[in-house]
């Protein structure tokens, strides 16, 4: 029903393009995030669907029809906007009734869907109260109260819960995941931080200047990012890049650091992808904290000498259930996230494993993954 | 001898107080004077001069005014004058400001500068001008010229006063509710303007004693006496050869009045909208 399809969407203000001929295809019920750094286009992108923007090229459908001319009242949406933008002046119940009262519902309809919507949210004792007599997160619960009551076809939020304590926002996290399976609504939502992304989206578009970089579910996007900016924008710590070459030794392929260290590449991944068109060129070797291993300690996979490389401790930090080592190795920094066992002080020197299962090397000219 | 921080600032302290004294003296000192003289007869005035205690408290003077001297009728029109031309001018300013403050459109900027710009005209260049030209209209001699007149007078410092309040009600408001379905007139009126009450209230206050104090523009546009304002009425109470001062001055007094009562009972606002803008 309430598909949301974006054909070759192109946001300009004056000469700069904030949004870059985007296409994409928002599945029904689904709870979609975009993500990317401020200035990517994604607030944009959704201004655009709300009808908050007017598209420069290219065209929105919700539904089966094109919005592109449709003032936001008459597109069926409704949206929660990242400073709430509670109506100061008026209590919460008529902050989540203005809508409805517009709409002209009659008065029963408009009394039993707030009293719903305040049960859901747990804010049935607050409707009496203005804005500035609640909390943060009380605040965005009203915000959300003040879509839900309007029963879209779409759910737009805007970095909905950037302005909560660090706390809240994890319990409100949840909350927002519950409240959709509940009402099975097509939500689009924005935000910049990756664990958010990670944790609620079904599926994740990661934009970076007006530009779609990949759309994947998170597990999909996490595992294999399409180039390097995904692969260093999702997952925390980010994931370590370090210059190298590829170099063949008679049928053996291997990842050179430039001296600093040498990978061999698995055999299954040189016949799948076309390592040998990259032999003696630049390309970046990617690999994520959990996959850099401390020696010391046994894992499913073994530490050769071809899967491991030297570096000396420069930072420690225990962070309970596990510990995050900054290493360095020569010219090249990385961030290795060990087992809390691990004995690794300051200074040392120690030898550090590499799953090669999980690792990634980009082309260095186009930064696109090669596997 | 070292003084403490203590007692320097105790001495700093005085000084002020004395110097604030003083200037509130000098300040009331008409303001006392012309009480005096209301509450005393004209031949006590005459024997005594204007600083003396009067033999006897009196309260005609201030009857005379009011029924003798038509300052009922005055006062009433200054009501029929102010209130119209304050109601006409916050509304359509509101009207200007919501314009200039929430949309985007060409020649915004230039727009607004115009009504800045009319704010800084000195008015006394336009007497006649305005004077002709309201001939010209008809309207001269009317309730309406002047009405008229006043409203597009303060409409330029209404508008900026407005518009840079209104800027800063975040613009997500109105978004939320084009989203939620109104209208952008209700927008305006709904989420807007109830924002505005402080900025409103305060600007009203103003206005009401610009307004309601204006001389000049009654006495230009003005010719009738059943039609002027209290001000220009007052002075219809100066005869060629000879002035009833005790009456003249309890007509004074009562035409102060409501600007006082107005801003005893707005004062808060009004305060509020001197600083308004300059701080979070």
């Amino acid at each position: 029903m309430a598909n949301v399809t974006l054909k070759n969407v192109t946001k300009k203000f004056g000469d700069f393009v904030a949004v870059d001929s985007q296409n994409l295809e928002i599945i029904d019920k689904e709870f979609l995030v975009l993500v990317g750094p401020s200035g990517c286009g994604k607030s944009t992108t959704l201004r655009m669907v709300a009808g908050l923007e007017e598209i420069t090229e290219g065209t929105i459908e919700i539904g089966d029809k094109v919005v592109n001319d449709v003032p936001p009242k008459d597109r069926d949406i409704a949206m929660v906007f990242q400073n709430y933008a509670l109506y100061p002046h008026m209590n919460v119940y008529d902050n989540m009734a203005f809508g409805l009262k517009l709409r002209k519902f009659p008065k029963e309809e408009i009394e039993r869907r707030v009293n719903d919507a305040a049960d859901i949210l747990g804010i049935q004792p607050l409707l009496d109260r203005k804005p500035k007599q609640l909390s943060g997160g009380q605040r965005q619960r009203v915000a959300l109260g003040r879509a839900i009551v309007r029963e879209p076809k779409v759910f737009l939020m805007d970095e909905p819960l950037s302005n909560l304590d660090a706390k809240l926002r994890v319990q409100m996290r949840t909350e927002l995941s519950k409240l959709h399976d509940r009402l099975q609504t097509t939500v689009i939502y924005v935000t910049h931080d990756q664990t958010e992304a990670m944790t609620m989206g079904d599926r994740i578009v990661v934009l970076r200047d007006g530009v779609i970089q990949q759309v994947a579910d998170p597990l999909s996007l996490y595992n294999e990012p399409k180039n390097v900016f995904v692969a260093g924008f999702i997952g925390s710590p980010a994931m370590n890049f370090l210059d190298a070459k590829i170099v063949q030794e008679g049928d053996e392929y291997y990842i050179d650091g430039h001296g600093t260290f040498k990978i061999k590449i698995p055999e299954d991944k040189i016949e799948k992808y076309s390592v040998k068109d990259y032999v003696d060129k630049e390309v970046i070797f990617g690999v994520r904290p959990e996959d850099v291993v401390d020696a010391n300690i046994t894992h499913d996979f073994d530490v050769t000498d071809y899967n491991s490389f030297v570096a000396e401790v420069e930072v420690v930090e225990p962070m309970g259930s596990e510990i995050y080592l900054y290493l360095a190795e020569k010219d090249h920094q990385m961030i290795a996230r060990v087992e809390a066992e691990s004995k690794a002080q300051v200074g040392d020197n120690i030898t550090l494993g590499i799953d090669l299962r999980k690792i990634h090397i980009f082309d260095a000219e186009t930064e696109e993954v090669i596997f | 001898m070292e003084l403490t921080i203590k007692q320097k600032k105790k001495i700093r302290r005085a000084a002020i107080f004395t110097a604030l004294l003083l200037f509130v003296l000098v300040w009331l000192l008409p303001v006392f004077g012309a009480l005096l003289t209301s509450f005393r007869t004209m031949d006590d005035l005459m024997n005594n001069g204007f600083w003396r205690m009067p033999e006897k408290i009196t309260f005609k003077n201030f009857g005379t005014a009011w029924s003798e001297g038509r300052l009922n009728r005055y006062l009433l029109n200054s009501f029929i004058i102010t209130i119209p031309s304050l109601i006409g001018t916050l509304a359509l300013s509101s009207m200007v400001g919501f314009a200039l403050a929430k949309y985007k459109f060409k020649g915004n900027m230039a727009l607004y500068l115009m009504f800045v710009a009319g704010m800084l005209i000195p008015f006394q260049i336009l007497l006649i001008p305005v004077f002709k030209l309201s001939n010209e209209l008809g309207i001269y001699n009317s309730y309406w010229g002047l009405i008229m007149i006043h409203l597009v007078f303060q409409m330029g410092f209404c508008s900026f006063f407005l518009r840079n309040y209104m800027i800063t009600i975040p613009d997500e408001l109105s978004e939320a509710a084009r989203i939620d379905g109104a209208s952008e007139f209700r927008i305006f009126y709904q989420i807007y303007l109830p924002l505005s009450k402080p900025a409103l209230a305060a600007l009203g206050t103003l206005e009401f004693t610009w307004i309601f104090n204006d001389y000049i523009w009654a006495l230009v546009l003005l010719r009738d006496d059943k039609l002027k304002p209290v001000t220009a009425g007052l002075a219809t109470l100066k005869g060629n050869f000879i002035t009833s001062w005790s009456v003249l001055v309890a007509g004074a007094i009562l035409a102060t009045l409501p600007t006082i009562f107005v801003f005893i009972f707005l004062q808060k606002y009004f305060i509020k909208g001197l600083t308004m803008g300059s701080g979070k």
